[in-house]
C-alpha cells in the first residue's frame, strides 16, 4: 500500500518523533527514580532514548538526495548523529555523577549500569551508522573530501582534548576547583568526561566544515 | 576554509559534455556529488588522483582544467 505521505514528510515526522522522544527522555532522567504514570522514570527514559535513536536514523535516511534543506551527505549525517549521541552520552554521565557524587566507586551499581548503557548507546549508534552508510552509498571507498574533512576535524578534537586536559591539570594542581573532590576516582571520571567533550568537539567541527563548504 | 588559489573550469567542461550531470560525473570519478559541487564552486582542491580522473573523463590535460590563480 502506498503511503499517503511524501518521503520528506515522512522524514520530518520521524525526525520530530525522535526529537520528542529524546527531549522526553532527558526530562525523565532529571526526575531520577520517581515514578511517572506508575512506571519508574529512569526506565521510561531509557526506553524513550532507544526509540529516539532509530527514529532519528530513519528520519535522516528518508531524506531524498537534494531534497534535504542542504542535501546532506552521508558524512554530514554521520557527523551530526555522532555529535548528538556523544553529547547525550556526556550528559548522561554528567547527570549520573552529579546524583551519586564525582568520587563514586566504579563498582557502584548505579555507575556501572550508566556506563554500560552509554557504551551500548555508542556501539549501537556506530552499528546503525554502518548499516545506513551501506544502504546509502554501498561499499564504495570513502570520498576523498570526506576523508580530508574527517582528518581536519580529528585535529580539532585532539587540540580540544589537549587544551581541556591542560586546563584541568592546572585547575587541580593549583586547587582552583574548591568544590572538586580531589580523589583518583573523581579525576578518572573527569578525564572520561573530557574525552567525551573532545569527541563532541570533533564531530561539531566535522559538521561545521561540511556546512561551511555548502554555504 | 579560505578560498584556494586554484581556479578550474570543471563546470564549463561538464556542461559542454551534452548536459552531463554533477551526479554522473561524480559516479564516474568515484566521489560524491557534493565533492563535485565544492570543486565547481572553488571551495575544494582535489587530489592529484581525482584531477587525473577528471582530465580522463573530459579528454583533456590537467592544465586545461586547473589553473593557478594569478
Amino acid at each position: 500500500m502506498k503511503s499517503p505521505l511524501t518521503a520528506p514528510a515522512r522524514s520530518r515526522l520521524a525526525l520530530l518523533g525522535g526529537a520528542a522522544c529524546g527531549g522526553a527522555a532527558l526530562t525523565l532522567f532529571h526526575l531520577g527514580a520517581e515514578t511517572v504514570l506508575g512506571i519508574e522514570a529512569n526506565k521510561a527514559a531509557f526506553a524513550l532514548l532507544w526509540l529516539a535513536l532509530p527514529l532519528g536514523l530513519i528520519g535522516l535516511s528518508l531524506l531524498p538526495p537534494g531534497h534535504a534543506p542542504s542535501a546532506l551527505t552521508m558524512g554530514e549525517k554521520r557527523a551530526l548523529i555522532l555529535l548528538a549521541v556523544t553529547l547525550l552520552a556526556g550528559a548522561w554521565l554528567f547527570m549520573t555523577l552529579q546524583s551519586i557524587g564525582w568520587d563514586a566507586d566504579p563498582r557502584d551499581r548505579r555507575l556501572t549500569q550508566a556506563v554500560l548503557k552509554i557504551i551500548a548507546l555508542l556501539v549501537t549508534s556506530r552499528i546503525l551508522l554502518t548499516i545506513l552508510r551501506r544502504r546509502e552509498i554501498g561499499k564504495t571507498a570513502e570520498d576523498e573530501r570526506d576523508a580530508a574533512i574527517r582528518q581536519r576535524a580529528a585535529s580539532v578534537g585532539y587540540r580540544t582534548l589537549a587544551i581541556l586536559l591542560v586546563i584541568f591539570a592546572v585547575s587541580v594542581g593549583y586547587s582552583f576547583l574548591k568544590w572538586y573532590p580531589l580523589s583518583p576516582l573523581a579525576i578518572s571520571h573527569t578525564v572520561i568526561g573530557i574525552l567525551l567533550l573532545s569527541e563532541a568537539a570533533r564531530y561539531a567541527a566535522e559538521a561545521g566544515f561540511y556546512r561551511h563548504d555548502r554555504t | 576554509m579560505s578560498q584556494i588559489p586554484i581556479v578550474n573550469c570543471v563546470r564549463e567542461l561538464r556542461q559542454a559534455q551534452n548536459g552531463l550531470t554533477q551526479q554522473d560525473l561524480a559516479d564516474r570519478c568515484g566521489v560524491t556529488r557534493q565533492t563535485i559541487i565544492a570543486l565547481e564552486s572553488g571551495r575544494y582542491s582535489p587530489s592529484l588522483e581525482l584531477a587525473f580522473r577528471l582530465a580522463r573523463e573530459f579528454g583533456v590535460s590537467i592544465e586545461n582544467i586547473f589553473k593557478w590563480r594569478p
